[in-house]
């Protein structure tokens, strides 16, 4: 039987080779739910030292991806919180011809985080419409179509039934669907 | 399978959620229905068509060598009880330096590219120095996890002056010291080998035994092997360097117990 190579290295090292193969889901994961870089960054260093914290309560040959995406996911959420209790800039009418946007969840912080970014994401109408998504199924949507991960896994990290996740996930798409069909259209594609 | 289940089955076939004997039927349904096929063809280009709009952003190097440096030093962090022994360890490093650190004859791509060699030569395991066999398992973790040391090997010389003794580059190891692990580089002169570490000066509060070595490693010392300068020096902006005799452990834990 082949060893697991992360095995019998001290705590530390057991954990690093362990976070190895996901750091790049992880990593893309919080960037696609915070745009700006620095605090996707930030998120991901928070969520990692968590985990490491708790990480004598990791049963080694478990689903490691999964254990380390809750952390990640909860991270943010408190993020979010916070950041939505801090910031709250009105935006000019300027910005709102601009970024054209269907009323985005936490438009003024994450303007203000990554103007740049926050432009390049809602000139693609793909990315806008998920931005577009409630929380939740924007949650749901990209950690199952983006990370691949299965719907048990996503039922643990975000600690919800199996069946809400199934309806946060089709909820995900018919909404997707419906934002995306000009798109669609245009790109000479039915969404059905 | 009707028409009905068969929609309900769709997402779940894509997601690869599907039980094996409901997969089995919802295939047979696809096979012979055109228009349920049509629709299983029109929600897997979407969903293909919004994974494309994300693609695999890999981690960028350096976030992933700062948050490994960070998890190794929370680790250390934990075992508290260590940590003044640490410290005296640390300071002990410093307090064993031997000489002023001055790079002379400064060759950069030589150092890296003398460094890159060895990796090459232990990976295919040819013995590169008898009097000190250098590990694989060290040099490739140098390679694969200590950027900062390569930085340090832009920044420094194959050869370096201290005091009198002109010393050569002859390779690199990792040692150990306490639960701290270190890359050093190693010179040797007149059958003398020194090793000089280096750290990012960025992490040095992550290690207050460092902090506290640096703040004390300048001026005359006597140890057992006699009066010696030494010095800790902060290269450009990014790396501390002590000089000091190896093996470092040994020097350091024998100071510390004194």
């Amino acid at each position: 039987m082949k060893s697991d190579p992360c095995v019998g290295q001290d705590r530390a090292a057991s954990f690093i080779c362990l976070l190895e193969e996901h750091k790049d889901a992880l990593y893309a994961f919080a960037k696609s739910l915070i745009w700006n870089k620095e605090g996707a960054e930030d998120a991901l260093q928070d969520a990692v030292f968590a985990a490491f914290r708790a990480f004598d309560t990791f049963e080694l040959g478990t689903n490691f991806r999964a254990w380390m995406f809750r952390f990640l996911m909860n991270t943010i959420y408190n993020l979010n919180k916070k950041t939505r209790r801090s910031i709250e800039v009105p935006l000019t009418e300027q910005d709102a011809q601009v970024l054209e946007s269907p009323n985005p969840p936490n438009l003024g912080p994450r303007l203000l985080q990554d103007p740049t970014g926050y432009l390049d994401l809602v000139s693609d109408p793909v990315k806008r419409a998920v931005l577009g998504l409630p929380e939740s199924q924007r949650i749901a949507f990209l950690l199952r179509s983006v990370n691949d991960l299965s719907y048990k896994d996503i039922s643990r990290i975000m600690g919800a039934p199996l069946g809400t996740v199934m309806s946060l996930l089709s909820r995900a798409r018919v909404r997707l669907r419906a934002e995306l069909m000009d798109f669609n259209s245009d790109a000479g594609k039915s969404p059905r | 399978m009707d028409c009905t289940t068969a929609g309900d089955c769709l997402t779940p076939y894509i997601d690869n959620e599907l039980e094996p004997d409901v997969k089995q039927r919802l295939v047979e349904h696809l096979g012979v229905c055109g228009k349920c096929r049509e629709r299983f063809e029109g929600d897997l280009r979407f969903e293909r068509t919004i994974a494309l709009r994300f693609p695999r952003e890999e981690m960028p190097q350096e976030v992933w060598h700062r948050l490994q440096t960070r998890v190794r030093a929370r680790a250390h962090g934990r075992r508290r009880g260590l940590l003044l022994a640490f410290g005296i360890a640390a300071a002990a490093m410093a307090l064993f330096a031997v000489g002023l650190f001055r790079a002379t004859d400064v060759r950069k791509p030589d150092l890296e590219q003398a460094v890159l060699d060895l990796h090459r030569r232990l990976e295919a395991g040819v013995e590169v120095c008898e009097m000190c066999p250098i590990s694989p398992k060290g040099t490739s973790e140098f390679l694969e996890g200590q950027v900062e040391t390569r930085t340090f090997a832009h920044r420094v010389a194959q050869t370096l002056d201290i005091g009198a003794h002109h010393y050569k580059f002859v390779g690199v190891a990792t040692v150990r010291m306490m639960e701290h692990q270190f890359t050093c580089l190693e010179y040797e002169c007149c059958g003398e080998r020194i090793c000089v570490v280096a750290m990012p000066s960025k992490d040095m509060d992550l290690f207050p035994g460092m902090q506290a070595a640096l703040a004390r490693a300048q001026g005359t010392i006597t140890d057992t092997q006699g009066t010696t300068n030494f010095e800790a020096e902060i290269i450009g902006e990014s790396l501390v360097c002590f000089v000091g005799k190896h093996p470092l452990e040994d020097l350091a834990v024998a100071y510390a117990g004194r």
